[in-house]
């Protein structure tokens, strides 16, 4: 019991693990962006940035959805990709952290490419506009799920 | 005594209908007449004549309305639009000359020849001979073509000087080339009324710089009209989650789209934590939340008197219109008008007879079989 409720708690934090990488990503692009057109980007401007995005993208409500969407959509990609792999490794022998890294990866490559179609043909997520943001974003779902798989086999040892 | 407590108590109801009827008309000061409706999604209206009355439809027709009625047949000779996301025949001003050489523009999406993939806002000059467009050209294409079918801006209006602003929006996905003179994303253009480039345009001897651009750093300008002088240039633009803008729009100038705003991206994420820059324009009204502006009068008509000098701009969200009171440069007044409607309002323009005219954001189908409407608002005398 207790190990499950660990595996729960360590499964909400690479949850927020990711969301909070992907709002970083999308941050960290926007303000690459302002520095280039000479925008002055401070050291406060950069973490009040980071911290308003993890708030406003993984923690509040984004209108007309009445949940944080972010973390919604990565809850749901997470959910699904990590129960394939939970299925695929009672015949797979593959170590836990990178096979649910690789489940991460799939979540993210899901929403990526599969969020312009819900919002009508544009990238919701700024940062995936480009092919290296669409990247970074597939590792942040990689580090999320690695994350998961390392302490789930802490767990289980 | 029966009969008596009887004739009170239909008298006593006669009263309070009466008195009902006679608060609703008190209170209001104007009326609405639907002029057409089954339209699918009304876009651009241009008055030929208070009587006769042109409309785009997103879709992709050029329809007419003459002496009340729409014609069941749509003016021939326009060019295939690309009916998309936000794109589709949208803009239509007629030329200043209309009565003599009966030119008219129209600014619509379309699907790029050399990449059916990509697509561009492109506006074309046309003659019209009674329901037909006749010696159509080209005289702006947006440049470079983009895959999204998003923010085409598409609005047109006339200057003093007989040149033709056109909006061109950022495309959505690449909004920072609003800051960049390159290309036409989320740039205001300027032109002669056959295409030519105007030998004051702002940017002429800029290298790299396209010439066409009159002002830069747009979103999605959806809004754009003159004062009666032509003197002052009123825009206004979507912002993204919050942040719609008025703006006064001047020669050369950077209205800072995305380098600075008052809204944040539809994710939560900021899109700049700036709110103002030096070298960057201020809008003199902005909106958060978002009322999703869609087209703007210059109010100059007679019907309403008091209204005179007002600006009004309609509203998808909210499905409203707004009276913006100015003085010079600055918004005293905002005023919520015509939310009996319920609908979202497309577009709101001054007929010549001063009454204003309505486009209700809306096609035919099972639900809604009128469609799209066309409605009149007038002194409720």
């Amino acid at each position: 019991m207790k190990n499950q409720t660990k595996k729960v708690v360590f499964l909400a934090l690479s949850i927020l693990l990711v969301s909070f990488l992907v709002g970083a990503q999308t941050t960290i692009s926007n303000l690459i962006w302002l520095t280039s057109i000479d925008m002055p980007i401070t050291l406060g401007v950069f973490f009040s940035s980071i911290y308003h995005d993890f708030v406003f993208m993984s923690l509040t409500p984004a209108p007309p959805a009445p949940f944080p969407l972010l973390l919604s959509i990565i809850t749901f990609g997470f959910f699904i990709s990590f129960g394939v792999t939970w299925v695929l490794l009672e015949w797979v022998d593959v170590q836990k952290k990178y096979a649910y890294g690789i489940a991460g990866a799939i979540a993210l490559v899901s929403i990526v490419y599969l969020m312009p179609l819900i919002f009508f043909g544009v990238d919701a997520l700024a940062g995936a506009r480009t092919p290296i943001g669409k990247v970074t974003l597939i590792i942040c779902g990689y580090l999320g799920g690695h994350f998961f798989g390392s302490r789930l086999n802490k767990v289980e040892i | 005594m029966k009969n008596h407590l009887f004739k009170i108590g239909i008298l006593t109801i006669a009263c309070f209908a009466c008195s009902f009827v006679y608060s609703d008309n008190h209170k209001k000061e104007y009326k609405f007449e639907t002029i057409a409706e089954g339209l699918s999604f009304p876009w651009g209206i241009a008055f030929i004549s208070n009587n006769e009355i042109l409309v785009t439809e997103k879709t992709g027709k050029l329809r007419v309305i003459k002496n009340g009625n729409l014609l069941e047949e749509s003016v021939s000779g326009v060019p295939d639009s690309l009916f998309r996301g936000q794109g589709g025949l949208e803009g239509i001003v007629l030329h200043p000359n209309f009565t003599e050489n009966k030119y008219l523009y129209l600014a619509f999406s379309e699907t790029d020849p050399l990449n059916k993939r990509l697509n561009t806002l492109r506006v074309v000059r046309g003659k019209l001979e009674g329901l037909a467009l006749k010696e159509v050209k080209t005289i702006f294409k947006a440049s470079p073509s983009r895959k999204t079918s998003n923010h085409y801006g598409a609005k047109m209006v006339f200057l003093a000087d007989g040149t033709l602003l056109i909006t061109s929006g950022d495309g959505f996905s690449y909004r920072e080339m609003a800051q960049k003179l390159d290309n036409h994303y989320g740039k205001v253009i300027r032109l002669n009324d056959d295409g030519s480039i105007p030998e004051d345009n702002p940017f002429l001897s800029t290298p790299g710089a396209k010439p066409e651009i009159w002002s830069y750093g747009h979103r999605n300008q959806q809004g754009l009209a003159t004062n009666t002088d032509g003197s002052i240039v009123y825009e206004h633009e979507h912002g993204p989650r919050g942040g719609d803008e008025l703006n006064i729009i001047e020669k050369g100038k950077n209205y800072g789209w995305p380098a600075i705003t008052y809204g944040i991206d539809y994710s939560g994420a900021l899109i700049s934590p700036f709110k103002e820059k030096a070298g960057m324009e201020q809008p003199i009204h902005y909106w958060t939340p978002s009322i999703a502006p869609s087209g703007m009068t210059f109010y100059d008509g007679d019907l309403f008197a008091k209204w005179k000098g007002n600006l009004f701009i309609s509203g998808l969200v909210p499905g409203d219109v707004r009276r913006i009171s100015i003085n010079g440069n600055k918004v005293i007044e905002e005023e919520i008008l015509f939310t009996a409607l319920g609908k979202r309002i497309r577009n709101v323009v001054t007929a010549p007879d001063g009454s204003l005219v309505l486009a209700t954001d809306e096609f035919p189908n099972q639900l809604n079989p009128q469609g799209g409407k066309l409605i009149r608002v007038k002194p409720n005398k």
